[in-house]
C-alpha cells in the first residue's frame, strides 16, 4: 500500500505537541494506534502534510481513580481497557465493550481516544462510555474545556474537535462494586467484525435489590450519534423488573432508535433485533446484580 | 518530505534505518529489511497475515506506521526458530499438518508465540481467542488448534 507523502512529527512533551498543532493543526492528522488512520491514508481519503504521533507522550497514558471518577488517558489501548483491574471492578461495562473490538491485534494497537475521535457509529467503547456519564477534556495550547461525551459528536465521522485540539482525558463515573451491567452485541461473527448493533445497560437497584432505582441504556451502531434512551430508562425507574416492564422499555428503545435515525440506516430487521438485544441486556444485568 | 532515523531491536538485534516516514512497519520489514516471511495480505487489518510482535504483543504490521517503532522491540517469524532448531510451535504445525498453502502460517505462529510467552496454562479457548485475528482459508483451523493444543497441553510453555 502506498501512503501519501507527509512529514512525521513526534514529541514526548504535550506542550510541544500542542504548540505544533497551534501552528499546523489544519494540515496535520494525529496518529495513536493507527488502526483507523493507516487505512484512511492508504486509501487516499486524507492527505495531511504532517502526521503527529501521540504515543510518546506520558501524560496521555494510564488509568487512575480520582474520588468518584476514573480518568483514562486517550492512548490507553483496548487491551489495557479490557484488562484494567480498576475498570473491571468499577466500570466493567467499559472493559467488556473494549474486549469486543476487532481482534487481539487491533485491541493491542487501537486506543480509546482513537475510537472516540474517529466517531464511527459502531465504536464499541462509546455505548459503554455513555452509560458511565463520561466527559472529555479537550485541550489546545493555553486552553482546556470539558464536554459531555454526547456533545463531542456531530455526525458519523464528524466531531467538534478542531485541528489544533486534542482529547487529553476521558473521565468516567466510578460505579459502586457489583453494579448490575451488561454489554450486548450483534455482529456476523464474534471476532474482527464491526457491531451491527450493540447496547450497554447499567442498573442501580434499591437496597433490597428488588426495584430498579436508576437505569441507563445506550445503544450502539443504530443511531448516527450516540444517545441515551431516557424515556426507556424512565419506564424502568422505581419498577420491579417484571417481563412486562422489561419488554415495554425494550420496545421504547427500538421505537426511539427509529426516530433518531434516517430509515436508510435501519433495515427492517433491526427494530425487533434491537428490542431483543435490550431485553437480553436487562436480563443479563439483573442476573449479575 | 524529510527522511528520519528509526532505531529498534528486531529479532534480538539492534538496527537503525533512515527511511521516508510514509511507510508501514510491514513495508519496512519486507521492502527495506528483506524480511519477507511476514506476509502482505489485506492491508486493512482484517486478515492477520502480517502479524508481528511489537514489545511482545501481536499487532498487524500493515497498520503500524514505521516511525512509531522507534525505541521498540519487534519479533518476526524470522526470529522464531531455525530449520535445524524449530520452535516447539513450528514443530507442532509440521507434525499436525497445520500448514496448507502456508500464507497465514507466519501470522498464526506469531499470534500463538505471544500466547506461548505468557508462560501460563492455556486451554483450547485461549488458543481460539489468540488466533481470532488470523484468517486461514485452507485448514478450517482444526489442525492449527490441534497443533497449539499439542504444545500447550504438554505444558512445555510453562516455567
Amino acid at each position: 500500500m502506498i501512503l501519501p507523502e507527509f512529514d512525521y512529527i513526534t514529541f514526548s512533551s504535550l506542550d510541544d505537541t500542542l504548540g505544533f498543532l497551534a501552528g499546523y493543526g489544519d494540515e496535520s492528522k494525529i496518529i495513536a494506534g493507527g488502526t483507523d488512520l493507516m487505512i484512511k491514508l492508504g486509501h487516499g481519503e486524507i492527505k495531511p502534510h504532517y502526521v503527529v504521533n501521540l504515543l510518546d507522550i506520558q501524560e496521555l497514558k494510564g488509568i487512575q481513580v480520582h474520588g468518584d471518577r476514573i480518568s483514562i488517558g486517550p492512548t490507553v489501548t483496548h487491551t489495557e481497557l479490557a484488562g484494567s483491574p480498576i475498570l473491571r471492578k468499577f466500570a466493567p461495562v467499559l472493559s467488556q465493550g473494549a474486549g469486543f473490538i476487532g481482534s487481539p491485534q487491533i485491541r493491542n494497537q487501537g486506543t480509546i481516544g482513537g475510537n472516540i475521535g474517529n466517531a464511527s457509529p459502531a465504536a464499541d467503547t462509546v455505548p459503554a462510555l455513555m452509560v458511565l456519564n463520561s466527559r472529555l477534556k479537550i485541550i489546545k495550547r493555553g486552553e482546556e474545556r470539558w464536554i459531555p461525551l454526547a456533545d463531542f459528536f456531530l455526525n458519523p465521522h464528524q466531531t467538534v474537535l478542531a485541528g489544533d485540539e486534542l482529547i487529553a482525558e476521558i473521565e468516567v463515573e466510578k460505579l459502586p462494586e457489583h453494579t448490575a451491567f451488561s454489554f450486548q452485541r450483534v455482529a456476523r461473527r464474534r471476532a474482527m467484525d464491526i457491531a451491527q448493533m450493540s447496547v450497554a445497560v447499567v442498573l442501580f437497584m434499591d437496597e433490597k435489590g428488588e426495584r430498579i432505582r436508576e437505569a441507563r441504556i445506550a445503544p450502539g451502531s443504530v443511531t448516527p450519534r450516540p444517545v441515551r434512551m431516557r424515556e426507556a430508562e424512565r419506564i424502568l425507574h422505581g419498577q420491579r423488573a417484571s417481563d412486562e416492564v422489561i419488554e415495554r422499555a425494550a420496545a421504547e428503545v427500538a421505537e426511539r432508535a427509529i426516530d433518531e435515525t434516517d430509515l436508510q440506516w435501519l433495515p427492517e430487521y433491526k427494530k425487533p433485533a434491537l428490542r431483543g438485544l435490550v431485553i437480553r441486556a436487562i436480563r443479563e444485568a439483573l442476573e449479575r446484580r | 518530505m524529510n527522511t528520519i532515523k528509526v532505531s529498534f531491536v528486531i529479532n534480538g538485534k539492534k538496527r537503525e534505518v533512515e527511511i521516508r516516514p510514509n511507510i508501514s512497519l510491514l513495508g519496512l520489514l519486507r521492502d527495506h529489511l528483506n524480511l519477507t516471511g511476514t506476509k502482505r495480505g489485506c492491508e486493512v487489518g482484517e486478515c492477520g497475515a502480517c502479524t508481528v510482535l511489537l514489545n511482545g504483543r501481536p499487532v498487524n504490521s500493515c497498520l503500524v506506521l514505521a516511525p512509531q517503532i522507534n525505541g521498540k522491540t519487534i519479533e518476526t517469524i524470522e526470529g522464531l526458530g531455525t530449520e535445524s532448531s524449530l520452535h516447539p510451535l513450528q514443530k507442532a504445525f509440521v507434525d499436525k499438518g497445520a500448514v496448507q498453502c502456508g500464507f497465514c502460517t507466519p501470522g498464526m505462529l506469531m499470534s500463538l508465540k505471544a500466547l506461548y510467552d505468557r508462560r501460563a496454562p492455556v486451554n483450547r479457548d485461549d488458543i481460539k481467542e489468540a488466533i481470532s485475528g488470523n484468517l486461514c482459508r485452507c485448514t478450517g483451523y482444526q489442525q492449527i488448534e490441534e497443533a497449539g493444543d499439542s504444545v500447550f497441553t504438554k505444558g512445555s510453555n510453562e516455567p
